[in-house]
């Protein structure tokens, strides 16, 4: 297919669905596809022929679809991705990314989507929990894997999720046996990127807690620098009764990388689901969380944290789901643009009839350092129960001019008194961050991109 | 005081419009190291515009007159400028800053006013130590001081959080806007107390306060009674008591009173 004759097709197929195909037609992805196609077992492989089949179908999704408004797939579009090239089975020299390789964790390191190292030796309870790669635990725990893979995450029309489906070959396997409290974060480090042609990363992580386990799971997303890439990744959590998860995300990538995650996480009873996603976009990133309150007593926290300057689009979304009564969520995302920054925030919560007592709180805050930035920011109630306790709202703002002349009036210079007020705001996010040092390590982020953030003490 | 010292600040016919509004017409004042000036006055009189115009807040417009810090012209000076210099003002109503830990805006605040002086930025250990020693002077929780700037805190802890700020600070010209007012009597005595701790021949106070109450503690050499935008009467501590009894209601802004 012509590129000419694929950008009509994409025009037409927009009118019609708001799906378009890649503007280089679907072959770069069907060969990618067919890379991994053979491997597994037969399940698996019919699930990859059901996320091909389903992406063939879809396309795209442009901002016809009101899920996609503000989020401009075109970067994803019309750039030409091809699956990583085959790597020569080298050793690795992770030297590069020390600052990523945060103490005191066990962990894996996937580059180009590539297991290359995995620590496991800090794990202080080996026994109680499998720690592997989505194809080693296919050849050691199949069954668990073939529950999990797919079911918390369905395809219906989600394009992106079939595209990582077809495209599935790897990722990182969690599984933490009941009544286990892990005391060794667990840490998966993925970078992206080579700078000899952009490549598409379909990484899938499962992460699985049986009943009364508890984790602390941090997911570091970065990029070779000068690489273009485009990561689609999605995570499945499933959270057994009273499990609880602290599951950190951190996405900071630059230039031409692009970025888009899904977290889908099933919570039986009692079960506590705390997320943090913190995001330094590249190019293009968006961020999705999704979590099924399935039974009473279940409650989910997501915070969120997006700083982005320059040129860069970054969204969030969220959705909790209040399947059953007597569940509890609380929201909190703060967004930081400056530049000609574009970013999004689209919250939703469901009460489903007969949830009853679900309390839901949902709130994000926005600092615009600059006239060309813009947030388009939407937190969305959708109650269909009575006697439920829910509260939403969005506040946009500058940097308080009161606060601003107090430093000042204190010695502090105005580009200094600037820096510690953004800081200040991100702060609120960064300081309920529970591994020391994943703070240590967003705090530097935040230095480096503020410039002259303050110091640790 | 001998009248050949140069003034630590000299304010001259000034006078301040706010959208367009005159607010202060024609003050005139001089203040030398050592002094401890009183401004008192009712509601809407000026009070504290003046302390923003001398701290440098934007929105003020200087239509006339003029401001000598130590001989300089405090008006082109930026606010970071006037602190780095030596002024210092408590606000009447001090900013929450989320996010941002108490203990790290003071030492980034001392920190700035040690570079301009050609100090090194000091050490965490004695900072420690010296925020510890001046938050027992002023009787503020150590608690307040690892929780954000003023974040949470009552009228009175934020008020003791200005006192803090300015006993470590040790500011040449120190000026409280009504850093009196919502105070309990003890509370009062140890504001009172931390900025008679400041009091010396190298330091100076200009108290702004609505009643006489403050002045019981901190005894000024001069008191100023601003009244439409002028300072219609100046006098020593007697003056206060005055005041007290009899009000501002016939004072009038006419002839301005002229120091010395």
């Amino acid at each position: 297919m012509s590129t000419r004759a694929s950008a009509a097709t994409a025009r037409a197929l927009s009118r019609d669905s708001g799906f378009v195909p890649p503007l280089h037609g679907f072959a770069s992805y069907e060969s990618a596809a067919a890379q991994f196609a053979a491997s597994g077992p037969a399940w698996l492989r019919q699930l990859r022929a059901a996320g091909l089949e389903t992406f063939r179908q879809l396309g795209f999704p442009t901002t016809r679809i009101e899920d996609w408004k503000y989020s401009d797939t075109t970067p994803i579009v019309r750039e030409l991705f091809q699956p990583p090239l085959p790597s020569p089975e080298t050793q690795v020299d992770l030297g590069l990314w020390k600052p990523w390789l945060y103490s005191e964790c066990a962990r894996l390191v996937f580059i180009q989507g590539r297991l290359v190292a995995s620590e496991v030796a800090a794990l202080a309870q080996p026994d109680q929990v499998t720690l592997l790669s989505l194809q080693d635990a296919l050849a050691k725990e199949e069954s668990y894997v073939r529950r999990v893979l797919g079911a918390c995450a369905p395809l219906n029309e989600r394009s992106f999720t079939a595209l990582n489906l077809a495209l599935l070959h790897d990722g990182a396997w969690v599984r933490v046996v009941p009544g286990t409290r892990l005391t060794t974060p667990i840490q998966l480090l993925f970078v992206g990127g080579s700078v000899e042609r952009p490549s598409i990363l379909c990484p899938r992580n499962l992460i699985v807690l049986g009943d009364v386990a508890e984790a602390t799971v941090i997911e570091c997303w970065i990029g070779q620098s000068g690489a273009s890439f485009f990561t689609n990744e999605v995570t499945e959590v499933v959270l057994g009764e009273e499990a609880h998860l602290t599951h950190l995300r951190i996405v900071e990538e630059r230039g031409a990388m692009l970025h888009l995650g899904l977290t889908t996480v099933q919570q039986s009873r009692g079960s506590t689901y705390r997320s943090q996603v913190v995001t330094f976009p590249g190019q293009w990133t968006r961020v999705e969380v999704l979590t099924r309150l399935e039974a009473q007593g279940a409650t989910a926290f997501l915070d969120g944290l997006f700083v982005a300057n320059d040129n860069s689009f970054v969204d969030h979304h969220t959705a909790v789901d209040h399947v059953h009564g007597g569940t509890t969520s609380r929201q909190l995302y703060k967004g930081v643009l400056d530049g000609a920054a574009h970013g999004v925030f689209n919250g939703k919560v469901f009460v489903r009839p007969g949830a009853l007592k679900s309390d839901a709180q949902q709130m994000n805050k926005n600092l615009l350092l600059s006239d060309n930035a813009e947030i388009d920011t939407k937190p969305q109630l959708e109650i269909f129960a009575d006697d439920v306790k829910c509260s939403h709202g969005a506040t946009i703002g500058r940097l308080d001019d009161n606060a601003l002349f107090y430093l000042r009036a204190r010695g502090v210079p105005a580009d200094e008194a600037r820096r510690l007020l953004i800081y200040g705001f991100a702060n609120e996010i960064v300081e309920r961050v529970p591994l020391e040092i994943a703070e240590r390590s967003l705090r530097a982020i935040l230095q480096r991109r503020l410039a002259g953030a303050p110091q640790e003490d | 005081m001998s009248m050949s010292k140069q003034p630590l600040l000299e304010i001259r016919n000034l006078h301040v419009s706010v959208d367009g509004t005159p607010i202060l017409r024609g003050i005139d004042l001089l203040i030398h190291r050592g002094e401890v000036h009183a401004i008192m006055g009712p509601n809407g009189s000026g009070k504290s515009t003046l302390c923003y115009v001398l701290a440098g807040r934007e929105g003020y417009t200087v239509t006339k007159g003029q401001v000598l810090y130590e001989g300089r012209n405090l008006l082109e000076m930026s606010p970071e400028e006037r602190a780095h210099a030596g002024l210092f003002l408590a606000f009447q109503y001090p900013v929450e800053i989320p996010g941002v830990g108490n203990m790290y805006f003071l030492r980034t605040a001392l920190n700035a006013i040690r570079k301009h002086r050609g100090l090194e930025p000091i050490d965490a250990m004695d900072f420690l130590q010296l925020v510890r020693e001046k938050a027992k002077l002023v009787g503020i929780d150590e608690r307040l001081l690892k929780r954000s700037v003023n974040e949470g805190f009552s009228g009175g802890e934020k008020k003791r959080n200005e006192v803090l700020q300015m006993a470590i600070l040790e500011p040449t010209l120190a000026i409280l806007d009504e850093t009196d007012s919502g105070l309990d009597i003890d509370a009062l005595r140890i504001v009172a107390d931390g900025v008679n701790a400041l009091r010396n021949e190298q330091h100076a106070v200009l108290a702004i306060t609505h009643y006489q109450r403050l002045l019981e503690y901190l005894v000024p050499d001069y008191v100023h009674v601003l009244v439409g935008g002028q300072i219609v009467r100046s006098g020593g501590p007697e003056l206060a008591a005055e005041l007290e009894r009899r009000g501002y209601a016939d004072l009038e802004p006419q002839a301005t009173a002229t120091l010395q």
